[in-house]
């Protein structure tokens, strides 16, 4: 902050160039003078009546002098784009590559998790800002400042609408095939061909719900993403409390860097670290951190959101996963390969039938809540590829919304693998370049203004997670070419 | 490196963005090197400089705006 006197705020600054106005120093800084009158930048934002965001800032204004121990209840409480961040990247992909690591390698990998979280974090501060004091819709900015193929097609095409359509049958896939497992523990069971209804009017009812009544749809939202990373860890723990853990082993796995060996341990690495948060991760944090009206005063609230909501649930939902994992099956061999058959391996393991409802309750929350999480990416990302104003009460809205469950002819067929490999390619090329696109917005003097980073760790954070991006393009391209042997 | 402004327009970008380019190219010149080192035994001297190089452009694009530069 050094050159830069503050005004109202220490996180100060201001973005872009109407209603500044130049202090006078020869910093030229620039300093916010419309705050509470800046119109939402996200129309879903008119939800929220000025008054519920006025008592928030002086409930933010109390927590503050509480402290960050003293004030937490209030920022969980305000909190929601973080926790809604944290459901969607805790889907079924991620839960089956924390199973694996546990039966392959036990708790030796527990390092890269807090990694990967941690070095994604830079990133999404960098929306928290863009957000909060930039106060502007990003891929709009982005498409006036790197082209309409950078912002309508890599971002938002790319990296928020395939990402929601093809990774959502997974989702529905594992979803539906949990619910009849859990009615098969001590019943007939429920086929996935006829409980699929459940499971799409559920999350469909909820994902519809956002941003309706005067905010209530939204907080119905987020308290369900939050009470629902509560079960997870609630669910794993008590797994893991009855399989026992090597606190040990445990710890050393989380503080001491291992790999396995050769090029396989190169590509789990790079693999683990930068596809933990992405693009979708990025810009859905954006325009929900809009939704919920947050301006500067909100900045601070969206930096314990992304700590709290974001990187806390997702590190200690995969170090519950792995340690159960590691604790059962690591080194009994044969190691099933998908999520739904690593569950059904692990289940009779855990011994007590309670064990098996709660570790298949748990479960069954990570795909309801990611692919409540690719709903709204989805309607979101449409409506920016097409220059199209959101309006929840639209059915333009709704179906767009609700693109993603056509996901659920995975209840019958397998998940289309040619589509999903042809999206994880486009996203390999691509999350770098948008990344690097970001990085540019945030340095950008004339779009930041004051509120550009003044700290080097940030832009740092910030480059290694783009630099991991970068080795998942060019280790795709040499797998391609012949000459990275994964 | 105070004194350099990464923000100068050179060319058609600024020198940020011609360092994240840089800094891709070093980025695959160290993982070709590493694959020729995985495969071959060679390809050290690939490694080292794309290593290097990656340093280099991280230290340079880690810098902040600077303030006192119109």
């Amino acid at each position: 902050m050094r050159n830069a006197r503050s005004v109202g705020n220490r996180n100060t600054g201001f973005v872009g160039n109407r209603n500044t106005r130049s202090v006078g120093n020869r910093n030229a800084e620039i300093v916010a003078t419309d705050t509470p009158k800046r119109p939402p930048a996200y129309p879903l934002g008119d939800a929220i009546p000025p008054a519920v965001l006025k008592r928030q800032a002086e409930g933010l204004a109390r927590a503050r002098q509480r402290g960050l121990i003293g004030g937490l209840p209030t920022y969980v409480r305000l909190g929601g784009p973080g926790f809604i961040g944290a459901a969607l990247t805790l889907g079924a992909g991620t839960m089956t590559s924390s199973m694996l690591a546990g039966a392959e390698f036990g708790y030796r990998t527990l390092w890269i998790f807090w990694v990967a979280a941690g070095s994604g974090m830079f990133m999404m501060a960098a929306m928290a800002r863009f957000t909060c004091q930039g106060g502007f819709n990003l891929i709009e900015k982005q498409a006036e400042l790197h082209g309409w193929f950078l912002a309508r097609v890599l971002t938002a095409a790319v990296g928020m609408v395939t990402v929601a359509v093809a990774f959502n049958f997974g989702q529905v896939a594992l979803g539906t095939h949990l619910i009849d497992s859990l009615a098969q523990i001590d019943g007939p069971g429920f086929a996935q061909e006829v409980n699929w209804p459940l499971y799409i009017l559920l999350t469909s009812w909820i994902a519809l719900s956002y941003g309706r009544g005067s905010s209530g749809g939204t907080k119905l939202l987020e308290a369900f993403m939050k009470w629902s990373l509560a079960a997870m860890i609630l669910c794993f723990a008590a797994c893991l409390a009855i399989v026992g853990i090597d606190w040990p082993a445990a710890l050393r796995g989380t503080f001491v860097p291992w790999l396995p060996s050769g090029v396989a341990g190169i590509d789990l690495f790079i693999a683990s670290t930068a596809a933990a948060i992405g693009v979708a991760d990025w810009v859905l944090y954006h325009f929900t951190a809009h939704v919920k009206g947050w301006k500067r005063e909100h900045e601070g609230l969206a930096r314990v959101d992304l700590i709290a909501g974001f990187f806390v649930p997702f590190f200690v939902v995969n170090f519950l996963i792995v340690s159960v994992f590691a604790g059962t099956l690591y080194a009994s061999g044969d190691v099933p390969r998908s999520a739904a058959e690593l569950a059904r391996a692990l289940v009779p393991l855990l011994g007590e039938t309670g064990a098996s409802y709660a570790f298949m309750i748990g479960f069954l929350a990570v795909p309801v809540t990611s692919t409540i999480g690719l709903c709204l990416l989805s309607a979101m990302g449409i409506h920016e590829v097409m220059g199209w104003k959101p309006d929840v009460r639209s059915w333009r809205w709704k179906v767009c919304l609700l693109l993603p469950q056509i996901g659920f002819l995975a209840a019958w067929y397998p998940s289309p693998v040619m589509l999903i490999i042809i999206i994880a390619a486009a996203l390999s090329l691509t999350n770098n370049i948008v990344g690097w696109s970001f990085y540019m917005m945030l340095n950008d003097r004339k779009l930041m203004g004051a509120a550009r980073p003044k700290s080097r760790i940030w832009n740092l954070g910030i480059m290694i997670q783009i630099t991991l991006l970068n080795c998942v393009a060019i280790t795709y391209v040499f797998n391609r070419l012949g000459w990275w042997q994964s | 490196m105070s004194r350099f402004d990464i923000d100068r327009r050179v060319g058609p970008m600024r020198l940020r963005a011609w360092f994240l380019i840089a800094n891709f190219l070093f980025n695959a010149m160290a993982l070709y090197g590493l694959s020729r080192l995985m495969v071959a035994g060679e390809g050290v001297g690939l490694l080292v400089l794309g290593i290097l190089g990656t340093l280099g452009c991280l230290a340079v694009l880690s810098q902040p705006n600077r303030p006192d530069v119109k």
